[in-house]
């Protein structure tokens, strides 16, 4: 694996988006208005669930809009026929895809942990902890992005599909609000989504009030089987030399 | 050694599409190969099985003696391709698009600038280089896209129907940069359905239909192999079945092509046409004439 390669792959994908920096004031505004509602009806502890939440959105928004990327270089630009036939290896076109989304959510993810920690001082260990949960969901959603871009030719149900699992990862899932808030049904029923352990485990490290039926050992298991699963799965099913 | 050899390459589609049958190709080092075919005739199948980002179905192939199966890492350092219908991306200049694909390439900064400059006044966009890619003219989005592979150094290019989509001066130009990549020593595989192209570029010519290759050679031993001595459209407008059913015709809108073999069916045809005042257009047989031969008129 190049980082070399991987770094010239992030930079040729976010260049297009420095020209076009309205995309990253909809990633902002799209991930920080439901803090100033949070803020608004819970003060102070309602901000720093409300950072959180934005802090994952953000990633699994990116992430998962990724397959838009991943679309368009395949099906309208051809860049991926174009760099199969390259040096460059599968893995990665992905990660260095996936690390221009996540500059995208630079923006979000700075302010919002230096906001948390002001809130709520939280140790390095934990800061790192935290950083390396998000980044590692966020690869994991941009594999699922790579498989939704690569094996689905339809524009519009790519769009539409982006569009759920972002809505499922982002608001569903208990990602603005704690857990325990949730009704014991639907809470076993959230525990499906990658973003309600990713939440849940930044919440415990950074010690605001969360209950939940598992201990914190079972949402860290869930969360590695479902990337381990969500790898395999991009790793089989994923389309860049074409069978 | 053949730059590029395969043997018996067959590709069937996961939806039961034969879309190459027993395929044997021999491409030179240093030559202008054109493969030539109707829509769907299989040129772009095997362009990209060569590229390696398809997976033949049987068969061999080979890219400078390596396996395009098991091999495609060895491949891919001397090849590049330009997609059909590939476009850049808007938001990005032509500069950053040629100067990243060096670096993407191996190449070092100061190499990757030399490169990316050397290339962009090869391909006439050094003046366009700053310009957001949105801006260019279909033309000169074309030209990058073969500027871009051509700054990878790779030995050889893989050009799928280039010129398609252009404007016949843009199309003009771009005719002339590919002779100037044959030049650079380059071995160069081009698709297209232009004759007029094939016949200007190509060192060799392969037609494909349907899958399998029902020609291979220079332009010249196409047209002599189709053993046509003179091309002939008559029209009037009206149906001419009848008055030549005795010849086997092509259609082509409302002229009627015949292939003549030798005077006396000239004659024979040209009495038949002045006896019925009919428009009548005698030429050489060209490339486009072999190939209607062997493809059939349809």
């Amino acid at each position: 694996m190049s980082i070399r390669r991987i770094l010239i792959m992030t930079y040729y994908n976010f260049l297009p988006m420095l020209k076009q920096p309205l995309t990253i004031v909809t990633v902002v505004g799209y991930t920080v208005v439901p803090i100033i509602f949070l803020y608004w009806a819970f003060s102070e502890i309602g901000l720093v669930h409300g950072l959180i939440g934005a802090m994952v959105v953000s990633l699994a928004f990116g992430g998962i809009f990724l397959s838009q990327d991943f679309y368009y270089n395949k099906q309208y630009f051809k860049l991926q026929d174009f760099l199969v036939a390259s040096p460059l290896k599968s893995h990665e076109y992905i990660i260095g895809i996936s690390l221009s989304g996540f500059i995208l959510g630079i923006p979000v993810l700075i302010p919002a942990l230096y906001l948390i920690n002001m809130f709520r001082p939280t140790g390095i260990l934990e800061n790192i902890i935290i950083i390396l949960i998000l980044a590692v969901a966020y690869i994991t959603m941009t594999f699922i992005g790579f498989v939704l871009g690569t094996c689905i030719n339809n524009p519009t149900l790519i769009n539409g599909l982006s569009n759920i699992l972002g809505l499922i990862f982002s608001f569903l899932s208990p990602v603005y609000y704690p857990l325990d808030l949730l009704p014991t049904a639907l809470r076993y029923l959230t525990y499906i989504i990658p973003t309600t352990h990713i939440a849940h485990l930044i919440r415990v490290y950074i010690g605001v009030t969360n209950v939940s039926d598992l201990p914190v050992c079972c949402h860290w298991i869930i969360l590695a089987l479902m990337i381990i699963a969500f790898i395999l799965i991009s790793l089989k099913k994923a389309r860049w030399r074409e069978m | 050694m053949y730059v590029v050899n395969t043997i018996e390459l067959t590709k069937v589609y996961s939806n039961g599409v034969k879309a190459l049958k027993n395929v044997n190709i021999k491409i030179s080092k240093g030559d202008i190969h054109c493969i030539l075919g109707r829509n769907g005739a299989g040129k772009t199948t095997l362009l990209r099985i060569l590229g390696t980002q398809l997976m033949p179905t049987s068969g061999e192939a080979y890219v400078f003696g390596f396996n395009v199966v098991n091999e495609a890492d060895k491949i891919r350092k001397h090849i590049a391709v330009v997609p059909q219908e590939g476009k850049p991306y808007n938001f990005i200049t032509p500069w950053n698009e040629v100067y990243l694909t060096a670096l993407l390439w191996g190449m070092d900064r100061s190499t990757a600038k030399s490169e990316a400059k050397r290339v962009l006044e090869i391909m006439g966009l050094w003046e366009h280089r700053n310009k957001l890619n949105i801006h260019l003219s279909g033309g000169l989005k074309q030209r990058l896209l073969v500027a871009r592979a051509l700054v990878t150094g790779a030995d050889l290019l893989m050009l799928d129907e280039p010129t398609i989509g252009i404007d016949p001066v843009g199309r003009r130009t771009l005719i002339e940069d590919i002779k100037k990549l044959k030049k650079e020593g380059k071995t160069i595989i081009l698709t297209t359905h232009y004759m007029d192209e094939a016949e200007k570029l190509a060192d060799k010519i392969t037609i494909i239909d349907n899958g399998r290759v029902i020609g291979e050679g220079t332009a010249e031993e196409l047209i002599r192999n189709a053993h046509i001595k003179t091309a002939i459209y008559i029209w009037n407008g009206k149906n001419l079945e009848k008055l030549f059913s005795n010849w086997e015709y092509y259609r082509e809108g409302d002229k009627y092509l015949i292939y003549a073999e030798d005077e006396e069916d000239i004659l024979e045809i040209l009495r038949v046409a002045v006896k019925n005042r009919l428009y009548v257009n005698i030429k050489p047989p060209s490339l486009e004439d072999a190939f209607i031969k062997l493809v059939g008129g349809e």
